[in-house]
């Protein structure tokens, strides 16, 4: 019987970015992993002003994983950071949306786009 | 007047996250292979998901001696899934789409938001023991030549 594929991060860094490679399902087993991998209330390291998260490899998301971005992007907002997220699905975006998170969250469909606009500001 | 109902499945669950993964893999199967044009698999998943996370979570209080049902009716013109558990039941009433204030910190769970935000009607009930969330997706057109 299936049950949830492992949630993991992997963390990249750019000259003014961190990037989050999730993958696995995002549900509740993520939120110790992701929400204590640092204070993201006090700001990314270096005074780097976005978080980039790849949803590229995560399949499974349900509103457990929507309550953990949810506190991940509040997390941002305190942290006076700006967050991104792309390689989601057509029905996971909108979800997002439903919810009202993409207010906050901007999502884009590929890494390059995201790393073109952030260039640009 | 009833349908006529053209495929009834059910599935009996383990009490763990988890679990409801095996569910929606197979409603996905059974619903594209019936109709392989269908645009709302993927609200049924999320939806299906949800309800057996509530199911598992606040009606059987997680306990791993209790079970989730889920049981599928695919008619002519609608969809319908009950998910039930073992649970004291609660009284449905449609949730408000209340803007997301991300400055607040909010208990709110969304499993129920995203039920009632993606299915075409919810209600609940009782049979025999279980509580039951049922679940409506209404299909435009009809099988043949659906448009969705």
């Amino acid at each position: 019987m299936v049950l949830e594929n492992e949630f993991s991060i992997s963390t990249r860094e750019t000259e003014n970015s961190m990037i989050l490679d999730l993958s696995g399902d995002l549900t509740k087993q993520a939120e110790e992993k992701l929400l204590q991998l640092r204070d993201w209330d006090k700001g990314l390291d270096l005074g780097k002003r976005y978080l980039i998260l790849n949803l590229t490899n995560v399949h499974y998301m349900n509103s457990n994983g929507i309550a953990i971005l949810i506190r991940l992007v509040r997390s941002s907002v305190r942290g006076s950071y700006q967050t991104f997220a792309y390689g989601l699905t057509s029905h996971y975006k909108k979800l997002l949306r439903m919810v009202g998170l993409t207010v906050h969250l901007m999502i884009h469909s590929t890494e390059e786009e995201i790393l073109a606009q952030i260039a640009d500001e | 007047m009833d349908e006529e109902l053209v495929l009834h499945k059910e599935w009996v669950l383990e009490n763990r996250f988890g679990a409801e993964k095996y569910v929606i893999e197979q409603v996905a199967q059974t619903v594209y292979s019936i109709d392989h044009m269908s645009r709302r698999v993927e609200d049924m998943l999320t939806v299906i998901s949800e309800a057996c996370l509530n199911a598992m979570e606040h009606g059987n209080r997680m306990n791993p001696n209790t079970r989730v049902r889920v049981a599928m009716n695919i008619r002519e013109t609608e969809v319908r899934f009950r998910i039930y558990d073992e649970g004291d039941g609660f009284t449905y009433a449609p949730i408000s789409d209340k803007p997301l204030q991300i400055e607040e910190e909010c208990t709110r769970g969304w499993g129920l938001f995203l039920i009632t935000s993606l299915s075409d009607k919810v209600h609940t009930g009782f049979d025999n023991e279980w509580f039951y969330v049922e679940v409506h997706f209404m299909r435009i057109g009809g099988m043949n030549g659906a448009r969705e």
